[in-house]
């Protein structure tokens, strides 16, 4: 036994460098956040040392308004995104995945969309939005299809909607490639079989393509929530949370009381939500491919 | 995977906890005072590079420097609303600069947060703090002590498009709200918009609509009244009827800039900072200033600037003011200001027939407009007092009731505001 450990010690102690950075700049600031929020922890009393309150930021910040607002907006947000950037991702995949001259030009090409940093594209788009000279709007009302210009962007009932139109704007390239390179990798034979015993594109998509691709999309759609659950700097840009709170999602409004209103407890209640329903969709990814591997 | 999963977490918590993780036990400066002679004097300011404030403060560095041969300085620019994340991130660290430029309605806020010295001592025997305009003065005190003191001072008024003047027939500037709106309403034309303002969801938003509040002759602590609500009425009425673009609630106050340049708009409010910009961008426009309209209660606009403060944990506190008092002297401050567009808030500066302000017909409206221009003095809690203020702007210009908004933002501040 003592043998044995001394044998694997030195191995474990490469082991170190990456657990040291794991638990100062991972763990620690997690701990150090569940923490803070039951802390009274405010710009008065960040150098002498807050208190601990117990549950009371998370009564005060539960019963408000905003944050009902902010869970329904980054709910709708994020599953509005997933839907169309994977159903268009998968579209273009299709597309991308025939013969076709300068095949793998396009392809990189509509990375760029995903490339570009998001202060460029917000910024774009809340010009392409504009109400007095948007593209948007010249093109709707040149077409008659509406009227007057619509403020996108200043009203309550279509901000949202202009935030999203963006973000699946970002977020199609990315999800397409990832679908792409599933696609390829799919075996040929399978498709061939189905075509000799007369299956029909949609049944060839519904029994064949989908399973095969389950795996991946099951990893591609964890990834696409995770990452558009914490929409922030889209949000900064484009509207900073407004008109009113019609784009104020979850992490916007912990930054904005942490560092607008300086109350570092009640944000940090914020921040305490988001990793509990992460870590559910995370933890109903694990269970979704501990069957999968069982199977 | 996991390892997906968890880095995205962390991402998204690292943002809350940077500020706050304060225990790290920095080592404090570097470079000690004690031996030697040279003095390293670190100073934070947002003063956007190329812009004029910017290039005035070189210079100053530059002259002091040159003056005395031991002072070197360590200027770090960060972005407006960087500032004050980096300022909370260094009080938890430990690891402040010596001198702090801060806009002046987050001064009383971080000295109460024990980030900047007392230095009524050296103040009092300095003995020209008598000098200052009362209202810039006050943003750098609380309880009746120093925290730092005034450096500029600006003020709203309003711009207006000369040729778009002369072509409507319009001969005098307004001066009431009812001629404000009346000559606003001419100048309207479609596309052209009459008046541009900034409604935008941050402190422009507030800074901007401050003015109408006191002109009323309402104040934060009567949001809820009658005047108040006229206030909120009188400006989401020229929304309503096109004299406004909607757009404003979109728009900080370099987008009502644009829309001036590009003569969307036939006037516009804006602060002094925006005159360089307008002579070196727009040479062809013919513009001019005046005063806010008077409301119920007369004229009235809201005092902007920047401060000078020193960090209460500074080893070189003394250096440090000394290089703010020789900031000061108006042999250094009238010409420097004068570099910097900016303008000054001491009379005596002020007063001196010599500089800009008191010969150029622009900057000459401001400096009368900053006499009536009131600081946004509400104690610690104004950062969030003004988060519910943008909110009320922007309920009403997204058509909400005046009535319900005042009602309910009043009931909102009032527990904010100071006893």
């Amino acid at each position: 036994m003592y043998g044995h450990l001394r044998n694997k010690a030195p191995k474990y102690l490469f082991l170190l460098p990456a657990l040291v950075f794991v638990l100062t700049f991972m763990i620690y600031p997690i701990i150090y956040n569940i923490f803070v929020s039951f802390q009274n922890l405010t710009l008065m009393n960040l150098q002498t040392g807050a208190e601990f309150v117990g549950l009371d930021n998370y009564v005060n910040i539960l019963q408000t308004d905003k944050f009902g607002i902010a869970l329904k907006n980054t709910l709708i947000y994020t599953f509005t995104c997933i839907v169309f950037q994977v159903v268009i991702g998968y579209l273009l995949a299709v597309f991308l995945n025939q013969d076709f001259p300068f095949r793998n030009f396009f392809r990189s090409i509509m990375l760029l969309a995903w490339m570009t940093p998001l202060v460029i594209t917000g910024s774009l788009f809340t010009w392409l939005f504009d109400v007095d000279y948007g593209v948007f709007n010249y093109i709707l009302t040149s077409l008659n299809i509406v009227d007057n210009p619509i403020n996108w962007l200043g009203q309550k009932n279509t901000a949202l909607v202009a935030v999203i139109i963006t973000n699946i704007w970002i977020g199609i390239p990315f999800n397409m490639i990832l679908i792409l390179a599933a696609m390829q990798s799919l075996p040929k034979d399978v498709y061939e079989a189905a075509k000799v015993d007369g299956a029909k594109r949609i049944q060839t998509f519904w029994h064949i393509t989908l399973p095969l691709l389950r795996p991946q999309l099951l990893v591609i759609l964890v990834l696409g929530i995770i990452y558009t659950f914490k929409v922030f700097d889209l949000i900064l840009i484009m509207t900073g949370g407004g008109p009113v709170n019609a784009t104020t999602v979850l992490p916007f409004y912990g930054y904005e009381l942490a560092f607008v209103n300086f109350s570092f407890g009640e944000s940090g209640v914020i921040a305490t939500v988001i990793l509990i329903i992460l870590l559910l969709i995370a933890s109903i990814y694990l269970y979704l491919i501990k069957k999968e591997e069982a199977q | 995977m996991k390892n997906w999963v968890f880095f995205s977490l962390v991402g998204l918590m690292m943002f809350v906890l940077v500020a706050c993780s304060g225990d790290s036990n920095e080592t404090g400066n570097e470079e000690g005072t004690g031996n030697g002679e040279q003095v390293t004097i670190k100073i934070w300011d947002y003063l956007e590079p190329g812009s004029s404030s910017a290039r005035e403060q070189e210079a100053l560095i530059e002259k002091y420097e040159e003056e005395n041969p031991n002072i070197t300085f360590e200027r770090t620019y960060m972005p407006f609303a960087d500032l004050k994340t980096k300022l909370l991130q260094g009080l938890g660290a430990g690891d402040l600069p010596d001198i702090v430029v801060i806009d002046n309605p987050d001064h009383q806020s971080f000295a109460q947060a024990g980030v900047f010295a007392d230095i009524t001592s050296k103040v009092e025997e300095w003995g020209e703090a008598d000098q200052y305009f009362e209202g810039p003065m006050a943003s750098a005190m609380l309880d009746d002590k120093y925290y730092g003191i005034p450096n500029n001072s600006n003020a709203l008024a309003i711009y207006y498009n000369k040729t778009m003047f002369e072509e409507a027939g319009i001969e005098e500037v307004p001066t009431t709200w009812e001629e404000f709106r009346a000559t606003a309403d001419k100048l309207t034309n479609g596309d052209i918009k009459g008046f541009a303002m900034s409604g935008v969801k941050s402190e422009e938003g507030t800074f901007q609509f401050l003015p109408y509040l006191w002109q009323s002759g309402a104040d934060l602590d009567s949001f809820g009244s009658e005047e108040a609500k006229s206030a909120l009425s009188y400006i989401q009425g020229m929304v309503e009827d096109g004299i406004i673009s909607s757009n404003m609630i979109n728009w900080d106050q370099s987008d009502v800039l644009v829309q001036f340049q590009t003569e969307k708009a036939a006037m516009m409010e804006n602060g002094p900072w925006q005159i360089p910009m307008l002579e070196e961008d727009s040479p062809d426009l013919e513009w001019g200033v005046f005063l806010m309209p008077a409301g119920e209660a007369g004229t009235a606009s809201i005092l902007g600037g920047e401060n000078w403060a020193i960090t209460a944990n500074s080893e070189v506190q003394d250096e440090a003011w000394e290089f703010i008092k020789w900031t000061q002297k108006p042999e250094i401050l009238g010409p420097m200001h004068e570099l910097g567009g900016r303008l000054p808030s001491r009379a005596d500066v002020a007063k001196d027939e010599q500089y800009v302000w008191a010969k150029d017909e622009h900057v000459k409206v401001f400096m009368e407009q900053l006499e009536t221009a009131k600081p946004r003095a509400y104690g610690t809690n104004y950062p969030e007092i003004s988060t519910h203020i943008q909110e009320a702007i922007q309920r009403a210009m997204t058509g909400e009731e005046v009535d319900t908004i005042m009602e309910s933002t009043a009931e909102e501040i009032k527990a904010l505001l100071p006893e």
